[in-house]
């Protein structure tokens, strides 16, 4: 499973959840969709925007978690 | 990949249920026109005199008597109160159906239920007619098979076909709109 790990990455630049959605230009629920794992893809976009918004690499903010569904 | 596969099953079955339920429209349609055809032909055939001296036994003197229709209608007036309450039902499950359209929710759970729910009512209405017309049957066997029995029986016989298709049309509606639900959530759920 993937796991999008954004709270670290929004407490090293001092960001809320808010202003990243804001910055990103997706809701704040489909934020908290990504943050929960329920999220069912990400669009290649989307994660340009995120990496842009947080000054940060695909790597920082993804992880892979093995068994989980 | 295998998630792209899973995408392409899931269109696919969402064809194949709109193509099932052109089938069940385009046979409730032509049923409904058959049977309305078949009914306004067959009970002027059958209970005219030339086909029914040749057809009919134990009839009563005077068939088509306002008392021999009260006498039919009598015991059926129960029955009638349940098709009514089923049909009642029905449009109030549609109602809510309409409701969750009218609020921009057209695919969701919340309506392929409601659509399967209309279908097995139909099914209930269909078998309260097959039971209403076995019970009938019995009744004509002791009693005399008449011409008013010939009309009750084709309209009986015709509601149990509309009915049976009505309800095969929900079903197919039902699976659909799930589908199409299923669809709409992986693209809602897609950031």
């Amino acid at each position: 499973m993937i796991v999008v790990n954004v709270d670290v990455m929004l407490a090293k630049r001092k960001m809320s959840v808010t202003e990243l959605a804001d910055k990103v230009g997706i809701t704040i629920a489909n934020m908290s969709v990504l943050k929960t794992g329920k999220a069912k893809a990400v669009k290649l976009s989307t994660l340009d925007k995120i990496c842009e918004a947080l000054d940060c690499q695909p790597g920082d903010i993804l992880e892979y978690k093995k068994g989980e569904i | 990949m295998s998630n792209r596969t899973e995408a392409q099953r899931k269109q696919y079955r969402l064809s194949v249920g709109l193509r099932a339920m052109t089938v069940a429209l385009a046979v409730f349609a032509g049923g409904v026109m058959v049977f309305a055809a078949a009914t306004r032909r067959a009970v002027p055939y059958l209970t005219s005199d030339e086909v029914w001296e040749n057809i009919a036994f134990r009839c009563p003197s005077n068939p088509l008597s306002p008392e021999r229709w009260e006498e039919i209608l009598s015991g059926h007036r129960i029955f009638t109160v349940i098709v009514l309450l089923l049909c009642v039902a029905i449009l109030f499950r549609f109602e809510r159906v309409c409701a969750q359209i009218g609020a921009d929710n057209s695919f969701s759970r919340e309506n392929a239920n409601g659509f399967r729910t209309m279908a097995w009512l139909a099914l209930v209405t269909a078998v309260v007619y097959i039971v209403k017309i076995v019970l009938y049957a019995g009744r004509c066997l002791s009693g005399g098979f008449d011409r008013a029995a010939v009309v009750v029986s084709v309209i009986y016989g015709s509601m149990i076909v509309l009915f049976l298709i009505f309800a095969f049309l929900c079903r197919s509606l039902s699976k659909l709109v799930f589908n199409a639900y299923e669809v709409k959530l992986e693209n809602e759920l897609t950031i």
